[in-house]
């Protein structure tokens, strides 16, 4: 049986995760109310397309509702577990699609040179993230921080992959991560950097 | 594998926040997690940044339509699967296994079409394949000249090996992987994903544990080419060449 809206309405994100765990409809519809366009808005930031965003969402909130008892509270929110099955799909697609256009439609990147034919994928997801408009709190970070987060986050490159392309130490390369993401966690106010 | 301090652990967090470890580091760092609670704490701690940072995306308004597909696709998943009563309930009898391998669309796999826009779902290819073929030796036989673009498939699979069973749930060209039944690993292990392309096996990043009920969900980003997808158990952070014979092998419908 399913819960009620207005009871729904009162949990929390982890208790309707529960819940949806169990097969309950009303707390799926919850849960997904609570994150759909925060969801959508995440899709359309890695994508750049409305239809393909929207397939996205709706893929990953059914993989949610088919493994709502996958969620591990110890890994972190309900919501940033969501919000990362979103992303993850949203980079996916974008692999996928990357992989279909063979040519690069900019080479200002000396990292684009040498780098074999078959790794141009990450190459053109390279250039169109670092092409693109830097919003939100990320944008008052200094731009090494930024760079490394959004190539990451947005990207869907992997630490080591970051390094690679903008030919730092990986020590770097997570120096900067951290010091963004406690900057914006509102944690630290200094511009400084880990090197190692 | 040589033992790791607790402060490389913990310097990993961030990439893990950003979602930027390679699978094998995620997984390492998934099972240090579970049992360091300096860790979590300084996870949850990290966390509202990604939070901050994906709520300061500009927001866009989706369609109606999105929700409304969605929860289409929902109830036809309840109606096809229904809510069971809790009950200490015996294992699955290889009657009901068979029906549900059998059934394969009815138990949901095939609810994802509903997730499709109407413009699309007259486009939409369901096929329906059971891909049984023990060891690595498979023929490829049928490669094609032209990659034809995948459009969203369902292909149903049951292993010989164990009782595994599922589908590869194809979108364009990449899939992802959802099995049930699937034996628990041995201390220090994980399944791997590979595809054979030709005579060609290729590892993949598709690294994953089952959960509890014996559940998995995987993704294969790129299924170009791809004659034969195959998982096999394998030493955490994976290998470059199969150590153990495939326990599912999934032959792609061209």
């Amino acid at each position: 049986m399913n819960i009620t809206p207005q009871a729904a309405a009162k949990l929390d994100d982890e208790e309707l995760l529960t819940l949806v765990g169990q097969r309950d409809q009303v707390a799926f519809e919850a849960f997904y109310d609570r994150f759909e366009r925060r969801a959508f808005s995440l899709a359309y930031r890695v994508l750049g397309e409305r239809l393909a965003a929207e397939d996205t969402v709706q893929e990953a909130f059914f993989s949610i509702w088919k493994s709502g008892e996958r969620f591990d509270s110890s890994r972190g929110s309900a919501g940033a577990w969501a919000l990362g099955i979103v992303r993850n799909r949203a980079i996916d697609t974008l692999r996928s699609k990357a992989s279909k256009t063979p040519t690069l439609d900019s080479d200002d990147d000396g990292i684009l040179e040498s780098r074999a034919a078959d790794e141009r994928t990450d190459e053109q997801a390279f250039v169109r993230e670092t092409q693109r408009e830097v919003r939100g709190a990320i944008s008052e970070l200094p731009e090494k921080q930024s760079k490394v987060i959004n190539l990451a986050f947005f990207g869907g490159f992997s630490q080591s992959e970051i390094s690679s392309m903008l030919d730092l130490p990986l020590g770097t390369v997570k120096g900067r991560m951290r010091l963004g993401l406690e900057k914006i966690r509102g944690g630290l106010a200094d511009e400084g950097e880990v090197i190692s | 594998m040589s033992p790791r301090s607790h402060e490389s652990w913990k310097e990993q967090l961030p990439a893990y926040l950003l979602e930027a470890l390679s699978p094998g580091e995620k997984i390492d760092l998934e099972h240090h997690l579970g049992g360091c609670a300096e860790c979590q704490a300084e996870l949850r701690w990290l966390e509202p940044a990604k939070e901050r940072l994906v709520e300061q995306v500009e927001q866009v308004q989706p369609s109606p339509g999105m929700k409304s597909r969605l929860m289409a696709a929902v109830q036809e998943d309840l109606e096809a699967n229904p809510v069971e009563e809790p009950s200490a309930a015996p294992a699955p009898s290889e009657k009901a296994r068979s029906r549900q391998r059998e059934a394969g669309s009815k138990f949901g796999w095939l609810s994802f079409g509903q997730l499709l826009r109407p413009a699309t779902l007259g486009a939409l290819a369901v096929v329906l394949f059971a891909g049984v073929i023990t060891g690595y030796a498979v023929n490829g036989g049928d490669e094609t000249t032209e990659s034809p673009t995948l459009a969203q498939q369902v292909v149903p699979f049951t292993s010989v090996v164990g009782r595994a069973d599922g589908a590869m749930i194809t979108t364009g060209s990449s899939g992802t992987l959802q099995i049930t039944n699937l034996k628990k690993l041995d201390d220090g292990e994980v399944y791997q994903a590979w595809v054979q392309k030709g005579q060609s096996i290729v590892p993949t990043d598709s690294l994953f544990t089952p959960r509890k009920d014996g559940t998995a969900t995987t993704s294969i980003p790129n299924l170009h080419d791809v004659d034969v997808v195959m998982i096999s158990a394998e030493p955490r952070g994976g290998s470059e060449q199969p150590t153990s014979a495939p326990i599912i092998t999934i032959e792609m419908p061209t």
